[in-house]
């Protein structure tokens, strides 16, 4: 048999109209690359920004506040609460609300113009090591120049630092090796179990309707919460043994710590595949198909692994991408998951991910079951 | 009218996109009795049975169903008919037992072991319980979705197409089932494409392009058709240029003989004696049949197009 372009053209057309025709296909293929690149070109910093800090003042004297704007026009410092002890700045940090603290011993101001080299205190919240290290060096500049122009003139310019006039002293919080594996780890668990959650449950409604037994089900006294519950069952479990078999993996042979309570983090993670597995429904019960269902599902899957601060570090992102972030469940559950194992968080540091997770399942649960076919139609 | 019906609805209305699947239907069905559907592809047969069980919200008309608003009470109809799909719907995945004890239990049947046992029994399944359902036989396959669809002891029953695939021994036990079912005083829908099948019904709905366009008992519905019908034998050859001949005639095909019908008898005697010549061919008026009836109307509303 010979080429024939008459038979090629044919086969083309046929597959140009089948592409055309189905809809969800084209919108993967022309908006998520849109936005993909929109998203790396304006939104992710991979040396995020307006880190929050928290100052800890035991002195407050004007050269203070020249340090701290100064910090602050280095613009990788945002000064977001103001404290008044410890037990405040652990809160902050290990509920990830802050980055740093920034502790200002007392008699800062004397021991430094008695050159005394005072010693300046910052806790660095390391569990993201990649995120904080643009603003550990631009701190250290802060340092070596500090006053270094302006101030010391005349009699006092043998104030002029050489070295700098204080000490920095930088506390390396909840991964001093700065060992990246200990934060991706929890990233990955909680990006699996997304994958599975929304993919299996998207499969799940679909399978249904295009073997034709959603017909029958239809026809059955049946509501769509019954219907739903009884859908999400086996998913739950299959995620609680893999959740567990992860953890397993990750703290004993990854020796990524467990600072935490593991029933917590298994909590959590319950709490988050019901999460994923109410998209995944809702997912099932728009598509029509069961190809569509996984169009669908990588839809929300890209958004979720860019948003999240999963691959990019959250505070890198503008407010309308952190927005988007904080309505997406992976988001808390890295908070939580991260907090639990590296920071040791208990349930008062991450009670707010919970509920939100809580909003998030029950909201998403809610549209699930509206879109949910009740007849044929 | 002091009878009452177990199923009642008029002005019945389907719309999908521009297309009218069903078009402003009314009917009602004694309790105990059998109607079929009659029609070709795409004649509504399946939406209506849809309607009626309310797997389809009615874009206009309304009616009950036992005494259910076929709009707004979906879930009571759902506990008390039994719905058997064109296509086989069943868990091909799950046990044949499987299916039923998941479908006794959804509808939250007291002693469903029991019932289960029984079904399988009585239909002759009990030795398929720990079969898949996918690799049945069609023959098989059709028990399985009557069983799953009386486990619940429903007052109706839809069946759409239940014999499709299915082969004539297993058809007939099928009819035989069914006609016990109605004398127990189950009230049946059936939709299907057999006229033989059709024969069978109490009461025959014939549906064409949305419409009722007949409807009554299969003798009712040939006599209103006003149809004469010639059974023609011993001619000589038939060619497109003797058809031809025949005219606007409806014929067909039954082995070596020709069954012709119109209204007008002698004009077919005429048209006989143009096309074969006088004399050339044996004829012999016959009752006329369902599907002499049916291909009458099919033709009479695509004529009317």
């Amino acid at each position: 048999m010979k080429f024939s372009m008459r038979r090629t053209i044919a086969m083309q057309r046929k597959e140009f109209r089948q592409f055309l025709a189905d809809g969800h296909t084209m919108a993967l293929m022309l908006v998520m690359p849109i936005f993909i690149l929109i998203l790396f070109a304006v939104a992710i910093d991979m040396r995020p920004k307006h880190n929050g800090t928290a100052l800890l003042l035991r002195d407050s004297s004007p050269t203070v506040r020249t340090l701290v704007s100064a910090m602050e026009n280095s613009t990788y410092f945002r000064f977001k609460a103001l404290i008044s002890n410890e037990e405040e700045g652990e809160r902050l940090i290990n509920s990830g609300k802050v980055h740093f603290i920034l502790t200002v011993p007392e008699n800062f101001t004397r021991d430094l113009v008695r050159r005394e080299r005072p010693i300046l205190l910052l806790d660095a919240d390391c569990s993201d090591p990649g995120a904080i290290g643009a603003a550990l060096e631009a701190l250290e500049a802060i340092r070596a120049n500090f006053l270094a122009g302006s101030d010391f003139d005349g009699p006092l310019a043998h104030l002029r630092p050489g070295l700098g006039p204080f000490e920095l002293r930088i506390h390396r919080r909840f991964n001093p090796e700065s060992i990246s594996r200990y934060n991706v780890i929890p990233g990955v668990i909680g990006m699996l179990l997304t994958m599975i959650g929304v993919m299996l449950m998207s499969l799940s409604v679909t399978r249904e309707m295009e073997r034709g037994t959603m017909e029958n089900i239809l026809a059955m006294p049946l509501m769509p919460l019954e219907i739903m519950i009884g859908k999400i069952s086996p998913p739950i479990v299959l995620g609680l043994v893999l959740s567990a078999a992860l953890l397993t993996l990750s703290t004993a042979v990854f020796s990524v710590p467990m600072l935490g309570s593991p029933l917590l983090l298994l909590f959590a993670m319950a709490l988050f595949m019901c999460c994923n597995l109410a998209i995944g429904f809702a997912i099932s019960s728009l598509a029509a198909n069961q190809t569509q269902a996984i169009q669908l599902s990588i839809m929300v899957l890209m958004p979720s692994f860019l948003l999240s601060g999963f691959i990019f570090p959250f505070d890198g992102m503008p407010p309308w991408a952190r927005a988007i972030g904080c309505c997406i469940p992976l988001t808390h559950f890295l908070r939580i998951a991260r907090g639990i194992m590296l920071k040791g968080c208990d349930m008062g540091d991450v009670y707010q991910n919970i509920l939100c997770l809580s909003a998030i399942a029950i909201v998403v649960a809610a549209i699930a079951s509206l879109l949910h076919r009740r007849t044929l139609d | 009218m002091a009878k009452k019906f177990a199923i009642d609805v008029c002005g019945l209305v389907k719309k999908f996109g521009n297309h009218v699947a069903v078009n402003g239907i009314d009917l009602r069905v004694e309790g105990g009795t059998i109607c079929g559907f009659l029609g070709p592809n795409g004649s509504g047969k399946t939406t209506t049975l849809r309607l009626i069980c309310g797997l389809l919200r009615a874009d206009g008309g309304g009616g009950t169903c036992l005494g259910y608003d076929i709009r707004c009470q979906s879930d009571e109809i759902h506990r008390s008919i039994g719905y058997m799909t064109q296509r086989f719907s069943f868990w091909e995945d799950l046990s044949v037992r499987e299916n039923l004890i998941f479908t006794a239990n959804v509808y939250a049947m007291d002693n469903a072991a029991d019932r289960v046992e029984s079904m399988l029994k009585s239909l002759g399944l009990n030795n398929r319980g720990r079969q898949l359902a996918g690799g049945l036989s069609g023959g098989w396959k059709q028990r399985l979705a009557l069983a799953a669809g009386l486990i619940h002891e429903p007052k109706i029953l839809l069946l759409d197409e239940p014999t499709a695939g299915v082969d004539p021994r297993a058809r007939r036990e099928f009819w035989e089932t069914i006609h016990s079912l109605a004398a127990e005083g189950i009230t049946i829908l059936v939709s299907t494409h057999y006229m033989d099948e059709a024969e069978r019904c109490h009461h025959i709905i014939f549906m064409h392009g949305g419409n009722v366009i007949a409807r009554g008992s299969a003798d009712e519905i040939c006599a209103a058709t006003g149809l004469k019908t010639i059974e023609v034998s011993k001619f000589g050859e038939l060619t497109d240029g003797v058809l031809a001949k025949l005219g606007g005639i409806s014929c067909a095909h039954f082995g070596n003989t020709l069954h012709i019908s119109a209204m007008d008898e002698i004009e077919m005697r005429m048209a006989l004696d143009r096309a074969f010549g006088r004399g050339n061919y044996a004829a012999r008026e016959i009752a006329t049949s369902l599907e002499d009836a049916f291909i009458h109307h099919t033709r009479g509303m695509e004529d009317g197009r």
